[in-house]
């Protein structure tokens, strides 16, 4: 699929009598066949990002070039499971009953370390299995454009590290597209292709990674980009207020 | 439900202890003599006429005609129910029209409608039926349109990023969000149905539970009466008891964490 360009975007929340501009004219183009990370401190408009680009929301103005041929997946910060399907059956919910294939389903579970579980209820899981149950339902889906919200948030490091691998796996394999919001440094070094820093609605930097995964985090080049990222991040700008 | 399961005596043999303890307190009461058996029969003599009553086949046909009554129309409310509760939801405008004709419907006993029925309907099983359908209706009603309007909207958006269609949407997320909802609201309208055909069988009818109790009644049966009212209260928590079991079975792998 072709890259998505989102060209002058702004988006504002009516906050009580205040309104709140969390997107300004951003301008960002997301390349294809790659992880972009998004960067950025709690509030400032990361997931609202995400949920314009998957048509949840609209934008006050600007334009989000998607490409026609899309299948977009989205893995939320909170697992969303049918609390009344199984884990096999909520992996399965994106799929039509022909495209289901049991053999891929029970792969895709193994993937995410989720064997034998196909038939537990969500409430019997923790919160990092229900996680991961999320992460296998988007990729069970096949999509040309992930989109994840802090999705490892609420995993253990151990966990977390073996999700990453599994991600990077399995973007090779399909070459997605994927958008990743997160706020730990570690992790954006660890996925992405290109990173990008959002603060005051706007993309304040950006830095395209060409080392090969997996990567040392401890490399030179690696802990000089570190504290470029820190010192983009302590630059915060907050949201622009106006009377409504 | 779990407090049985932990607690087997709470669950079976409490329940016995009450009933003996009422039964004793009967049987007390009638042999002190201070009461006619005509206006308390003791409880032996109310288990002979049961038990004539079930050898000659009178009390099962009884029980049967009400039953059929009392399903045929808690069957037609359940569909009438569903639809306008699906229009509300697929058609909010609609509730602006319909809101001011249940509320007042809510407002009216079906019984007090058994004279126009009478007179528009006859004595026939349409006045009966059109009687439970306006007992069972407004609860199965209120209870699915809750049912289709407070589920989780986060998983609406999860429809919405895997592409699916309206009906999809309903299919697999409203209508399974609502089940506990509805099968609550089915179980409440039962007991209304069971109310409303006993009053609907002692105005308008000339079989059923309701008329043989009001029969009963004009022949100085009293014992007859007080059968004809133990049957109605065993069947009406039978017929719950079995639609208890359906919502275990259809809601209960969820209903221990709130699903309930």
């Amino acid at each position: 699929m072709a890259g998505i360009d989102l060209i002058h975007l702004r988006k504002t929340y009516l906050m009580g009598t205040k309104r709140v501009t969390v997107l300004d004219g951003l301008d960002l183009s997301i390349p294809e066949n790659a992880i972009t990370v998004v960067l950025g401190k709690s509030g400032c408009g990361k997931t609202t990002l995400l949920r314009l680009i998957a048509g949840l929301e609209s934008p006050d103005s600007g334009e989000i070039c998607l490409p026609g041929n899309r299948k977009t997946a989205f893995v939320f910060q909170e697992p969303r499971l049918l609390p009344w399907l199984n884990v096999r059956d909520n992996v399965q919910f994106p799929l039509n009953r022909s495209s289901i294939r049991p053999e891929e389903t029970r792969n895709m579970l193994e993937t995410v370390g989720l064997s034998g579980t196909e038939r537990a209820l969500p409430h019997q899981l923790s919160g990092g299995m229900q996680q991961r149950v999320a992460l296998a339902r988007a990729l069970l889906y096949h999509p040309t454009l992930i989109l994840m919200d802090e999705p490892f948030a609420a995993l253990d490091h151990f966990t977390r590290v073996d999700m990453q691998h599994a991600l990077l796996d399995i973007r090779r394999k399909t070459q997605a597209s994927i958008l990743f919001v997160t706020h730990s440094i570690d992790e954006a070094l660890t996925l992405g292709d290109t990173l990008v820093i959002l603060s005051g609605g706007l993309i304040r930097a950006r830095f395209d990674l060409s080392a090969p995964h997996p990567r040392d985090l401890l490399s030179d080049d690696l802990i000089v980009l570190r504290r470029r990222i820190v010192a983009g991040l302590e630059e915060t700008i907050p949201y622009a207020l106006s009377e409504d | 439900m779990t407090t049985d399961r932990k607690r087997p005596f709470l669950g079976i043999l409490a329940p016995l202890i009450g009933i003996l303890a009422l039964l004793l307190l009967w049987t007390l009461v009638c042999s002190l003599g201070k009461i006619s058996p005509y206006i308390l029969p003791p409880p032996r003599k109310v288990g002979q006429t049961f038990l004539k009553m079930a050898a000659s086949g009178e009390i099962t046909r009884d029980i049967l005609v009400s039953f059929s009554r009392v399903i045929r129309g808690f069957g037609i409310s359940f569909l009438l129910a569903f639809a306008l509760a699906v229009l509300r939801i697929g058609l909010p405008v609609s509730a602006c029209y319909t809101a001011a004709f249940v509320q007042f419907f809510r407002s009216v006993p079906p019984i007090s409608l058994i004279p126009l029925l009478i007179l528009w309907c006859g004595i026939g099983e349409t006045t009966k039926t059109v009687i439970i359908v306006l007992a069972a209706f407004f609860p199965m009603y209120l209870a699915i349109v809750k049912g289709f309007t407070s589920f989780d909207r986060k998983l609406l958006e999860l429809a919405r990023v895997f592409s699916y269609s309206r009906f999809r949407t309903f299919l697999r997320i409203i209508l399974p969000s609502a089940v506990p909802d509805i099968l609550l609201g089915m179980r409440t309208s039962l007991g209304y149905a069971w109310r409303a055909i006993i009053g609907a069988e002692m105005v308008a009818a000339s079989t059923g539970l309701g008329h043989m109790i009001l029969f009963a009644q004009q022949m100085s049966r009293t014992d007859k009466v007080i059968v004809g009212i133990l049957v109605i209260g065993i069947a009406g928590s039978l017929t719950d008891w079995l639609l208890g079991i359906l919502i275990r079975h259809l809601v209960g792998r969820w209903a221990e964490h709130g699903w309930d």
